[in-house]
C-alpha cells in the first residue's frame, strides 16, 4: 500500500464511524457491550494509534489501509470471542463443531444451512432476507455484488442486510439457549 | 456451526460496514450509541491525536522514500543505467528553475531530492525494483 498517500487521502471521520459501528455490531450480536472493559470507540482509537505508531505494521500490507484496519479489528474481536469462549459467530474449530453436534445440531453443511434459514424464518425473516443469506453462503458477500446478483440497488441490499443482522442477533439468543 | 456459513455471515457483515453509505452507518451508530453527541465528541477528540500521528508518520515515511530514491539515483548515475537516467533527465528538463546544470554526474543527493520530491515516490521505488536497478547489487 502507498501508506503516505492513504494517510493523506482517507476520510478519518467516516472510517472511524464505520469501524466503530462494525465493532458495536459484532459485540451486540453476542449480547455484550464491552470488550475487555472497552467500548467500540476505545477499540477503534487504540487500533488507529497502534497502526500509526508502527505497533501494527500497515506499511508493508498489500491491501488498502481501510481493509487493513477492518482486518485488524475483526481479528481482535475474533480473538476476544475465542478467549471468552463466546458461542455463535466465534465458533470455528472442529472441537466446537462436535460440541454443537452433541447438543442436537446437525453437523453437515446443508442441514446447518437449513437450520439457520429455519431459525431466520422463525424470528421473522422474509424471503428477501433468505435469498440474500443464501447468496452469502454461496460466497458472494459484498453488498454491491449481492445487489447485482439480485438486480437490486446497493441501498436495497443495505436495508435487507440490516434486517438480517437484527434477526441473526435474535438467533444467537435462541441458539445459545439450546446449549 | 459450519465454517462456510460462519465465514459467509462474518464476511457479509464486514463488507456491509465497509461499503454502506455514510447515512446508513450514522443510523446504526444512532441506534447502538446511547449518546451520539457524546460519541461524536469523543471521536473528534481521538481523531485530533490520530491525525497528528498520521501526519508525523506520513512525513517520516516520505523523508525515508526520498533518501532511498536519491541513493538509488546516485547509484544509477554512477553505473550509467539508462532507464532511470532518462527519467531523471525528463524531470530536470521540466524544472523551471534549473539551477543544476545538465550534467547528471554532478548532481548531489540534495539536488536529486529537489528534482524528484513532487513525484509519486512509491511508483518510482516500484519502478526501480521492477527494472532490477535497486541498490542491492542487482544491477
Amino acid at each position: 500500500m502507498d501508506f503516505v498517500k492513504e494517510l493523506k487521502d482517507i476520510d478519518y471521520e467516516d472510517l472511524f464511524d464505520r469501524l466503530a459501528a462494525y465493532a458495536g455490531n459484532r459485540l451486540k450480536s453476542v449480547d455484550i457491550r464491552l470488550m475487555d472493559g472497552k467500548e467500540p470507540i476505545d477499540l477503534v482509537s487504540e487500533l488507529f494509534l497502534k497502526v500509526l505508531t508502527g505497533q501494527r505494521n500497515a506499511e508493508t500490507a498489500t491491501c488498502s489501509l481501510e481493509e487493513f484496519l477492518f482486518g485488524c479489528l475483526k481479528s481482535d474481536i475474533d480473538a476476544f470471542f475465542r478467549k471468552e469462549k463466546i458461542w455463535w459467530l466465534a465458533l470455528a474449530d472442529s472441537a466446537e463443531d462436535v460440541q454443537v453436534s452433541a447438543n442436537g445440531f446437525p453437523s453437515d453443511f446443508t442441514s446447518q444451512r437449513e437450520l439457520v434459514i429455519a431459525e431466520l424464518r422463525n424470528v421473522g425473516a422474509d424471503e428477501e432476507e433468505i435469498l440474500v443469506f443464501n447468496i452469502w453462503v454461496e460466497g458472494i458477500t459484498k453488498p454491491e455484488k449481492v445487489g447485482t446478483e439480485l438486480g437490486r440497488s446497493p441501498s436495497d441490499i443495505y436495508r435487507i442486510q440490516r434486517r438480517i443482522h437484527s434477526h441473526l442477533q435474535k438467533i444467537h439468543k435462541s441458539f445459545k439457549a439450546l446449549l | 456451526m459450519s465454517k462456510k456459513i460462519k465465514n459467509a455471515i462474518q464476511d457479509a457483515e464486514l463488507q456491509f460496514f465497509r461499503e454502506a453509505d455514510p447515512e446508513t452507518i450514522r443510523d446504526i451508530l444512532k441506534e447502538s450509541t446511547p449518546d451520539l453527541a457524546e460519541y461524536t465528541r469523543k471521536r473528534d477528540e481521538a481523531l485530533v491525536k490520530v491525525k497528528f500521528l498520521a501526519k508525523a508518520a506520513s512525513n517520516k515515511q516520505r523523508d525515508q522514500y526520498l533518501l532511498d530514491l536519491a541513493s538509488r539515483y546516485r547509484e544509477a548515475i554512477e553505473k550509467n543505467i539508462d532507464k532511470p537516467l532518462q527519467f531523471l533527465r525528463t524531470l530536470m528538463s521540466q524544472k523551471v528553475s534549473a539551477a543544476y546544470n545538465n550534467s547528471l554526474d554532478k548532481l548531489t543527493r540534495e539536488e536529486i531530492i529537489e528534482i524528484i520530491k513532487d513525484q509519486n515516490l512509491v511508483n518510482m521505488l516500484e519502478q526501480f525494483d521492477q527494472d532490477g536497478t535497486n541498490n542491492e547489487g542487482k544491477v
